[in-house]
């Protein structure tokens, strides 16, 4: 989600102290993962639009033709694809890994999210055209 | 096979990207007997599910926790808590301060 260690670590432990703040407030009849997952998501895009502005362009990728062979090839699809998902608006990326990496339904995601399903299916749809055409444009 | 007008959602036969993209990712059923005969979907569909495939490995590797994560978030819960019964004992003390405060410098009785 943030792509970065140092951000992950803070944005986790944030996460736990805020969780533990708010204990009170968390209503049983939501899943207790869910609303963890919205308190690690706001954390996660609090940090995400705070940085925006300063954020450095992702590293150049290195040309296919100097790659040595098929592992070292889909190893780097794999980079590409971190790439592509960071190059996400922070919104979209949340609903892309909540949905692609984390697997949560689209009702989980509205929750973590605080959206309704259309929105999350309309937010997805997009973040999933942009990695499409990253991933095309690099390919070719 | 016809080719219909083209933008970067549709593909030349016509058929939206993201019909494709949610049969890929979401499983919704998609247009079987076009797409057995359609060139443009088969490829899109190939490259769908490259794509996905990708996906699913980078769902699958797995995190390490660092384990200093636990120590710092219960050392900053500890803080907290400890500030609070802190907040708490001067929020219950203060009243009491201020009223021996002003009863033994004479200013209780100048109050009234």
């Amino acid at each position: 989600m943030l792509g970065d260690e140092a951000d992950a670590e803070d944005a986790t432990q944030d996460a736990f102290v805020h969780a533990w703040r708010s204990l009170a407030a968390f209503r049983s009849d939501a899943a207790f993962s869910t609303w963890m997952y919205r308190i690690v998501t706001n954390r996660c895009l609090n940090l995400l639009r705070a940085r925006r502005r300063t954020e450095p362009l992702p590293a150049s990728r290195e040309a296919p033709a100097s790659r040595p062979d098929r592992i070292v090839e889909a190893r780097w699809q794999v980079e590409d694809l971190k790439v592509a998902i960071a190059d996400l608006s922070p919104e979209q990326r949340a609903a892309f890994v909540l949905r692609e990496l984390e697997g949560l339904s689209y009702q989980e995601i509205a929750d973590a999210l605080e959206l309704s399903v259309p929105a999350v299916k309309s937010r997805l749809h997009r973040a999933r055209l942009e990695v499409l055409a990253a991933m095309r444009g690099w390919r070719q | 096979m016809s080719r219909r007008p083209s933008g970067p959602d549709r593909l030349p036969c016509g058929t939206e990207l993201g019909a494709l993209i949610d049969q890929v990712a979401d499983g919704v059923e998609g247009d079987l007997a076009h797409q057995a005969i359609c060139p443009w979907c088969q490829g899109a569909l190939a490259e769908l599910e490259r794509l996905w495939a990708l996906a699913a490995e980078l769902a699958a590797e797995r995190v390490e926790v660092p384990e200093r994560i636990h120590a710092v978030a219960l050392g900053r819960i500890q803080r907290a808590i400890f500030l609070g019964r802190v907040l708490d004992l001067f929020a219950g003390l203060l009243p009491r301060l201020g009223w021996a405060f002003l009863t033994y410098t004479g200013l209780r009785g100048v109050a009234r």
